[in-house]
């Protein structure tokens, strides 16, 4: 497993509120970042 | 349909929201078979790729039950040369024309994902034929080639992984910390996607452009600015690959563990490889795995029963021809040869420099090489050049990589 996901699997267990505060932050991040490009990013080994 | 995009992402979560909350058993395998086929329905444009594809895929299944009854060399080979050739048509490879009647170049055949279903049908019959799967099912088998989640780009799963999910779709544990880590996993891919790889795919774009124009005369620039560009480009563009792979893989994995299927890994820190036969165990390591079951290792046992005295370096051969392969699956034009030729030669080189001081040093020398630190550092080093330069060769588009060369060439001329 990745150290990230490690990092949050602990942030997860011990402060669970803290790791849902974050993955709404992310989610809408990530939301804003998607709705601002007119055409998504192509997968690049999906052309293969 | 892009991964990377609103509607994607929503659709995903929602699907892994409440697909757990079904009743075990028939009713998920059927809920999961008829998304599957919904979502391949997106990416089919017409009657004969449905048609191509329902040959392809009943073929393999027919070939496979009719070798684990009684196993054929005969039949395997034959099986295997129509399949390729088919896969080689369907997927348009620049030789075709050059050889075929214009009809078959051109067929209007297309096919989502076929490479990886060319990979799993040849684990599907192969490991029949070898009687390590036992009672497979049309549905299941089906279900494994058209699986949503490993549709569009892998990672390659082997049919007896799929089959333990596909029987229970069960989540491992609705723990809220795993739950919210796997959708952490979701926007982390996403975010290398659109966000990491978009950046780095730009910044190789507009480096690109202007390095053709240097290198086409319509602009001036110094030496320093042509190494600099040339420096950006040649690691924004591995680095793009990257966060776009291992993204989407981030997102599959993860979004398939919330419904319950066990997707492999397929990276693991692959710019921290020392050489390139550790790099493609860490680079889209299903890949990876795939090359040394299904090619070098036959290849390799073929050629050393054959002539055991040349055995240690036919493994060279062997590494080269099983990556230059792999290489060229990639992609159907020129750019992948090189691309091939170069991992090709990239592999060989480790096992030919491994081979040497085992022969210089002996086994013990070579644990205290791979011991050392400084050693390992410096090849970490060697090695993420030298796989950046290897992929250099990605873009379809050659002139410009070699505008590049030819501009970086020029500035470092006395």
């Amino acid at each position: 497993m990745e150290s990230w996901l490690k990092a949050f699997d602990a942030i997860a267990r011990r402060r669970p509120g803290l790791a849902m505060a974050a993955l709404i932050a992310l989610g809408a991040a990530v939301a804003i970042l998607l709705l601002a490009q007119a055409q998504g990013p192509v997968i690049l080994y999906q052309e293969f | 349909v892009s991964i990377a995009s609103l509607e994607f992402l929503t659709l995903l979560l929602a699907f892994t929201a409440t697909f757990p909350r079904l009743p075990e058993g028939a009713l998920k395998r059927g809920v999961l078979a008829v998304c599957n086929v919904v979502w391949l329905a997106l990416f089919l444009p017409n009657l004969e790729s449905w048609l191509a594809l329902a040959v392809f895929l009943g073929s393999g299944y027919g070939v496979a039950l009719a070798l684990r009854v009684r196993p054929s060399r005969l039949l395997f080979a034959g099986y295997l040369a129509a399949l390729l050739t088919a896969f080689v048509v369907w997927q348009r490879y620049a030789f075709v024309g050059w050889i075929a009647p214009e009809q078959i170049a051109a067929s209007a055949v297309r096919v989502v994902g076929l490479s990886y279903m060319l990979f799993r049908q040849i684990h599907f019959v192969v490991d029949s034929m070898q009687g390590q799967i036992v009672q497979p099912t049309l549905g299941s088998y089906l279900n494994y080639q058209l699986n949503l989640f490993t549709l569009l780009a892998g990672p390659i799963m082997r049919y007896p992984e799929f089959v333990e999910s596909w029987r229970d779709l069960r989540p491992p544990a609705l723990e809220p910390p795993l739950v919210m880590k796997a959708y952490l996993r979701i926007l982390v891919g996403m975010l290398k996607i659109a966000g990491l790889g978009a950046l780095c795919l730009l910044a190789y774009d507009k480096v690109g452009e202007r390095m053709a124009a240097i290198a086409s005369g319509s602009v001036v620039a110094s030496d320093a600015t042509v190494l600099g560009l040339f420096l950006v480009a040649f690691y924004a563009y591995p680095a793009y690959v990257y966060f776009n792979f291992s993204g989407y893989c981030d997102v599959v994995i993860a979004g398939a563990a919330l419904i319950g299927m066990k997707i492999p890994e397929n990276f693991d820190r692959p710019y921290l490889a020392r050489n390139m036969i550790d790099y493609w165990n860490r680079w889209h390591r299903t890949l990876g795995l795939w090359i040394r079951d299904y090619l070098f290792t036959p290849m390799y046992k073929a050629l050393a029963e054959r002539s055991s005295r040349w055995a240690p370096r036919l493994a060279f051969l062997c590494y080269f021809v099983a990556l230059f392969l792999a290489g060229v699956w990639h992609g159907s034009t020129f750019n992948w040869v090189i691309f091939g030729l170069l991992n090709g030669a990239g592999v060989a080189a480790a096992k030919a420099w491994e081979t040497f001081l085992v022969a210089r040093r002996g086994r013990k020398g070579l644990r205290a090489y791979l011991a050392d630190r400084r050693i390992r550092a410096l090849a970490i080093a060697a090695n993420v050049h030298f796989a950046c330069a290897t992929m250099l060769f990605i873009p379809e588009d050659l002139r410009r990589t070699f505008a590049m060369l030819r501009a970086v060439a020029a500035a470092l001329r006395p």
